[in-house]
C-alpha cells in the first residue's frame, strides 16, 4: 500500500525559546502529515491512517489532531497510543482537511501542519489537463499536467505550485549564424501542454520566461525561404544553437500529364512546417526543410489555385522526403457553376457572398497514399440577378453556405450535375433550455460550434446566454452541424457538450459537478497568485478541441480556484 | 510581688475614635468603669493591673480612575493601619445609584457585598427598578480582632458612565467607484451596556460633492439575520453615487443615554475604469511580424480584469457580470475588420485550412463591460485603450500568416 505524502506546510514556523522543541542542529521543527491507503475510497468501513513526522525537535510530543469534512468534526482514533498516528472513518466522498498541532514537553510548539485527505466515491476517473498560465507580473512559468478527476468526488488539489523558472533570453540564428526574426515555441521534456511561444526580434534577440529544464525549440522564421526546424534539449543556461542548413524537398503536382502551376505546397515532418512553395508552370515545387527520420510522420498539403476549381489534397503517411513527393489529381471532373440561381424561397439573393464547400471523392494520391483526401472551399459573390458567376467546382455533391444577411447564413446542397438552383432556407428557430435536474439554470451559457460546412465556410461559433429561466432564444443557420457546448458561469452544474448535432433538442440537462480547487502559489514565495488563469483541458481530444477549456476560472484574490467538473459517472 | 505595669491610653488624633481594649473590647464608658474599679483596688491592695487599650484601626479606599462605565470591571483595595497590628477584617459593599451622595438615591439591597481586603465586581447597567447605573457607592467598613470598629467607614462614590454606542462601517466589493453603481453599505452598532436592541435605527446622511444627491436605500436582496442579535445589529443600505467626486456617508448611532458615535464612509467616485485584457492565447506578434498558423486554432481571452464585468464569471460576486467579447476578422486582401456577427465568446476558432498557404489574415478581439465605452481608436490601430494606457487594452489585433 503506497504511503501518500500530503501537503507540508509547517515549515517556515519558528520553535519557541531555548527549550523548545529546535533540534541540536539548530534547524526549525518540521511536521509533515502521510496517509494511508493513498487513494481511499468512500465506504462505512474506510478506514484512513494518518501518521506524523516530526523533525528537529527533540524529546516526547503532545499530538492534536482535527479532520473536518464539509466543516464538519470527523472523530479520529488513536492509533500509536501516544497521538502520533490516528484513524478515521472516511464513509462519504470528497475532501477532508486535516490539521495536527505538535507541542514538545520541553516545551514550545511546532507549526501547524495541514493535509488533504481526498476521498472517492469508487475507482473510476477521467483523465484531463490542469492548464495554468500565471499573469506576467506573476513572473511563473506556465502549468501542465494530468490530473484526474473521479466519479462523485470532490477533489482538493491543495498548493498548486508553480515550478522555479527563469527569464531565458537568447538569439535565433540562421546556418551562417547571423540573427533572423522568427517565431519560437519552447516545449519542456515532459510537460509539452507547457508550451512558451515568443517572437525573435529583428537581430534574432528573443527572451521567454522557462522551466528550469531542457526544451525542444521549433523556430518558424519570418523569411518564408528560410527553413523551420526543431532544436532538441536547448537548455535555458546554454546558447540556442543554430539553425542547420535545410534539405531541399521537391516533387510535382499534375493531373495526369498536366501539371499544374500555382499550386501551394507544404509539408509538415514531425509537426515541423516546411517553407511553402509554388508550383512552377511545369509543375514542380521544392520547399526547404529537414529530411524526415525514420518513422516519423509527413503531411503534405496542395491548395491549387481557386480557379482551378480543384480540391485542395492533404495525405499524412510515413513518406521518405529524399524522393520526391508527386500530387496527383485523378477522377475529377468539373463543372462550371455559372448562371446558377441562389435563393431564399423565391426570392433571389443578389450580391451575396456565397462558399462552395465539401468533400472531394476522388482517386487523387499524394505520394501514392491511399489516406488522400480533397475538399474544396470556393468563395464567391452571386451578381445582380442572384445567380452565380463563372465558378469552377467538382462535379459532386457539395454545399453552399451564402451569407443572406449579416448574422444570416444557409446552407443550402450543391447537386452533382449542374443545379438549377441552391437554396438558403430561411434560418431555424433555436429554443431551448439548459437545466440542472429539475432547477432552472439563469444565466448559463450555450456555444454552438460550426462543424463540417459551415466550419469549411468558417462560420463563426454562436455565443448565448440564457435567461433566469435557463432559456436561450435565437436562430441559426438551417442545415448545419453544430458541437452544442453548455457551461454554467456559476459552477452549479458540470459542462455539458453534444457532437455533431444537426438539430438542437429543446432542454438539455447539465450534468452534476464536481468540483477541483487548489490555490497557486510560486516557488519561493508565499505570495498567492492572483489573476492566473486556470483551465481543465480534454486529454482525450485532438484538433481544437484539445485547447477548448472544458472549465476555466482565475485564481482570486487568495490565489485560490474552484472549478465545476462534469461528474465523469454522469458522462 | 507588685507587678509595675504602666498604664497607656493612646488618643488618635480623632478623640471620638479614641478607644480602649479589654480583651473583648469594651465601650468608652466600660473602660472608665474598669479604670474605676482597678483604682479601688489598687487602693486595696496597694498595686493595680490593666491590660493595654486597644485602638481603633484607620482604613482608606484606594483611588481608582475618575471614570468607569457601566459593564466595566472595578478592583479595590485599601490601606489601613492598625496601631497593635491586629488582623482586620473588611467588609466592602457596593450599591446602584442615580444620584450616590449620601446614599440617597442608592438600591436599598447593595449589588455586591463581600468580606476580603480587596474588592472586585462589575459595574451593573441598570438599578434594580430599570434605571441606568449612573454612579455606585462603596462602603467600606473595617474591624480589628479585638472588635474595634474604624470610623468612619470609608465611602467611595464612582462616576459611572454610559458607554457610547459601538458602530463599524463597511462598504461591500472593493471595486472602484464609479457614478450610477451600487453598493452595499453596512453598519453594524452594538451597546455594551444598553444593548443594540435599545439603539435604534441609525441616521444615515450622504454628502455629496455636488447638487445632485445619491440614492441611499434599503437594499432589494435583505441581508442574513445577525448571528448574535442580542450584540450586534447590522443595518445594510444600497448607496448609488450620481456623479464623480468626494462622497460621504455619516452614519450616527444614539443610545438612550443620548451617547452618540458618529462614523464615515468616504468614497472617491471616478468615471469608469474600463475593463483590461490580462492575458491572451497564442501569442500576439508586434513589429509587423505575423503568427505562423498551420493548424485550427482557437484564438483566446483567457482572463479579463475589470471592476464591473470580468472573464471568466466569477460566481461569488453578484455585482460582476461578464465581459462582453466582439471579433473581428479581417480576409486576404481585405481593405478593412469586420465585425464577426454573432461571435461573442472569449474565443474564435480559426481553421487555416480554409484559405491559400501564405494569406495573411487579421482577427481582432474587442472587449466591453455594461459601460459599453466607445472605442475612439483608428480602425488600422491594432490595439487600443480608452485610457490610453498600455497596460489597459481593449483591443488586440493578431497578425495571422496561414501555413
Amino acid at each position: 500500500m503506497k504511503t501518500a505524502f500530503a501537503l507540508v506546510l509547517a515549515l517556515l514556523g519558528a520553535c519557541a525559546g531555548d527549550l523548545g522543541p529546535a533540534g541540536d542542529d539548530g534547524g526549525q521543527c518540521d511536521v509533515s502529515i502521510t496517509y494511508t491507503p493513498s487513494m481511499p475510497v468512500a465506504g462505512p468501513t474506510s478506514e484512513v491512517r494518518l501518521s506524523s513526522a516530526v523533525t528537529n525537535s527533540s524529546g516526547a510530543h503532545s499530538y492534536t489532531w482535527t479532520v473536518f469534512k464539509g466543516g464538519i468534526l470527523v472523530p479520529t482514533t488513536d492509533a500509536q497510543g501516544n497521538g502520533s498516528e490516528v484513524t478515521f472513518i472516511a464513509d462519504a466522498a470528497g475532501p477532508y482537511s486535516v490539521t495536527l498541532d505538535v507541542v514538545a514537553t520541553l516545551g514550545g510548539s511546532c507549526p501547524q501542519a495541514h493535509a488533504t485527505v481526498n476521498v472517492l466515491r469508487d475507482a473510476t476517473f477521467e483523465t484531463m489537463r490542469l492548464h495554468i498560465v500565471p499573469p506576467i507580473t506573476a513572473m511563473g512559468p506556465t502549468v501542465d499536467r494530468l490530473i484526474q478527476v473521479h466519479d462523485g468526488t470532490d477533489f482538493d488539489i491543495g498548493p498548486v505550485v508553480l515550478e522555479a523558472s527563469t527569464l531565458a533570453s537568447g538569439t535565433v540564428r540562421n546556418s551562417s549564424g547571423v540573427g533572423i526574426p522568427a517565431y519560437v515555441q519552447f516545449y519542456p521534456l515532459g510537460m509539452t501542454g507547457a508550451m512558451v511561444e515568443t517572437f525573435a526580434s529583428g537581430t534574432g534577440a528573443f527572451t521567454a520566461r522557462l522551466l528550469l529544464q531542457p526544451h525542444d525549440v521549433i523556430v518558424i522564421p519570418s523569411a518564408t525561404n528560410i527553413a523551420p526546424e526543431r532544436l532538441t534539449n536547448y537548455t535555458t543556461t546554454g546558447a540556442l544553437p543554430m539553425l542547420s542548413a535545410p534539405d531541399s524537398i521537391s516533387g510535382t503536382v499534375h493531373q495526369g500529364a498536366t501539371p499544374i502551376s500555382g499550386a501551394r505546397v507544404q509539408l509538415t515532418i514531425d509537426g515541423v512546417p516546411t517553407t511553402l512553395a509554388t508550383t512552377a508552370a511545369n509543375g514542380t515545387y521544392t520547399v526547404l526543410g529537414h529530411h524526415a527520420a525514420p518513422g516519423k510522420l509527413v503531411k503534405v498539403e496542395i491548395t491549387p489555385p481557386a480557379a482551378s476549381g480543384l480540391p485542395r489534397l492533404e495525405a499524412s503517411g510515413m513518406l521518405s522526403t529524399q524522393l520526391a513527393i508527386d500530387a496527383n489529381y485523378a477522377g475529377i471532373t468539373l463543372r462550371n457553376l455559372s448562371g446558377v440561381a441562389v435563393r431564399r424561397g423565391a426570392s433571389a439573393l443578389p450580391n451575396r457572398p456565397v462558399v462552395i464547400v465539401g468533400q472531394v471523392s476522388s482517386t487523387s494520391m499524394i505520394a501514392g497514399l491511399a489516406s488522400t483526401t480533397g475538399y474544396v472551399r470556393i468563395p464567391t459573390t452571386t451578381d445582380a440577378g442572384g445567380n452565380l458567376p463563372s465558378v469552377l467546382a467538382p462535379a459532386t455533391t457539395l454545399f453552399a453556405v451564402t451569407t443572406v444577411a449579416p448574422g444570416d447564413l444557409a446552407v443550402g446542397s450543391v447537386a452533382a450535375g449542374t443545379p438549377a438552383a441552391i437554396d438558403a432556407p430561411a434560418m431555424t428557430t433555436l429554443s431551448t433550455i439548459g437545466a440542472g435536474g429539475a432547477d432552472a439554470l439563469s444565466g448559463v451559457t450555450l456555444d454552438l460550434i460550426p462543424k463540417d460546412e459551415l466550419a469549411a465556410a468558417n462560420a463563426p461559433a454562436l455565443h448565448f446566454i440564457a435567461d433566469s429561466s435557463g432559456r436561450v432564444a435565437g436562430s441559426i443557420p438551417t442545415g448545419g452541424t453544430y458541437d452544442v457546448r453548455w457551461s454554467d458561469p456559476q459552477g452549479r452544474r458540470g459542462p455539458l457538450v453534444a457532437y455533431n448535432k444537426t438539430t438542437i433538442d429543446t432542454s438539455y440537462a447539465l450534468p452534476p459537478a464536481v468540483y477541483v480547487s487548489g490555490d497557486v502559489t510560486i516557488t519561493g514565495s508565499s505570495n498567492p497568485i492572483v489573476g492566473a488563469s486556470v483551465q481543465l483541458l480534454c486529454e482525450s481530444c485532438t484538433g481544437v478541441d484539445k485547447s477548448r477549456p472544458i472549465a476555466e476560472v482565475a485564481t482570486d484574490g487568495h490565489g485560490s480556484f474552484r472549478l465545476a467538473v462534469p461528474d465523469p459517472a454522469a458522462m | 510581688m507588685i507587678q509595675d505595669i504602666p498604664v497607656v491610653i493612646r488618643a488618635e488624633g480623632d478623640r471620638d475614635s479614641s478607644t480602649c481594649a479589654w480583651q473583648g473590647g469594651c465601650s468608652s464608658l466600660d473602660a472608665v468603669n474598669r479604670l474605676l474599679t482597678i483604682l479601688a483596688v489598687v487602693g486595696t491592695t496597694g498595686c493595680f493591673y490593666t491590660d493595654e487599650i486597644n485602638q481603633r484601626p484607620s482604613i482608606a479606599i484606594d483611588g481608582i480612575g475618575d471614570e468607569v462605565y457601566r459593564g466595566d470591571k472595578v478592583a479595590l483595595t485599601q490601606t489601613h493601619d492598625d496601631p497593635e497590628g491586629h488582623f482586620i477584617k473588611f467588609t466592602w459593599r457596593a450599591y446602584a445609584c442615580t444620584d450616590g451622595e449620601g446614599g440617597a438615591d442608592c438600591d436599598t439591597e447593595p449589588f455586591y457585598s463581600d468580606i476580603l481586603d480587596h474588592a472586585g465586581f462589575t459595574v451593573p447597567f441598570i438599578r434594580d427598578g430599570g434605571l441606568p447605573v449612573r454612579n455606585v457607592r462603596v462602603i467600606l467598613e473595617a474591624k480589628d480582632e479585638l472588635g474595634a470598629t474604624a470610623k468612619p467607614m470609608q465611602e467611595l462614590v464612582i462616576v459611572t458612565l454610559d458607554r457610547p454606542p459601538g458602530l463599524q462601517l463597511e462598504r461591500g466589493g472593493n471595486f472602484v467607484m464609479t457614478p450610477n453603481r451600487a453598493i452595499t453599505i453596512s453598519a453594524a452598532v452594538s451597546d455594551l451596556d444598553d444593548g443594540p436592541a435599545s439603539l435604534g435605527t441609525p441616521k444615515w446622511e450622504v454628502f455629496a460633492p455636488t447638487q445632485t444627491p445619491g440614492t441611499l436605500a434599503d437594499p432589494v436582496v435583505m441581508p442574513p439575520p445577525d448571528p448574535m442579535p442580542d450584540k450586534i445589529r447590522t443595518f445594510v443600505k444600497t448607496f448609488t453615487p450620481s456623479t464623480v467626486g468626494e462622497w460621504e456617508i455619516r452614519v450616527t448611532a444614539t443610545d438612550p443615554l443620548d451617547r452618540s458615535t458618529t462614523k464615515s464612509l468616504m468614497f472617491t467616485v471616478v468615471p469608469p475604469p474600463p475593463p483590461c485584457i490580462a492575458q491572451l492565447a497564442p501569442i500576439v506578434p508586434t513589429g509587423g511580424a505575423a503568427l505562423p498558423i498551420t493548424d485550427p486554432t482557437l484564438f483566446r481571452v483567457p482572463v479579463v480584469v475589470d471592476d464591473l464585468d470580468v472573464f471568466p464569471a466569477q460566481s461569488g460576486d453578484p455585482a460582476l457580470g461578464v465581459t462582453r467579447f466582439e471579433w473581428w476578422f479581417k480576409g486576404p486582401g481585405a481593405p478593412a475588420h469586420t465585425v464577426v456577427d454573432n461571435a461573442t465568446a472569449s474565443s474564435f476558432s480559426f481553421d487555416p485550412a480554409g484559405y491559400t498557404p501564405g494569406d495573411i489574415v487579421e482577427i481582432r478581439v474587442q472587449i466591453y463591460d455594461r459601460e459599453n465605452t466607445p472605442m475612439n481608436c483608428l480602425p488600422t490601430d491594432p490595439t487600443c485603450s480608452v485610457i490610453s494606457q498600455p497596460s489597459c487594452i481593449q483591443r488586440q489585433t493578431w497578425r495571422v500568416e496561414v501555413r
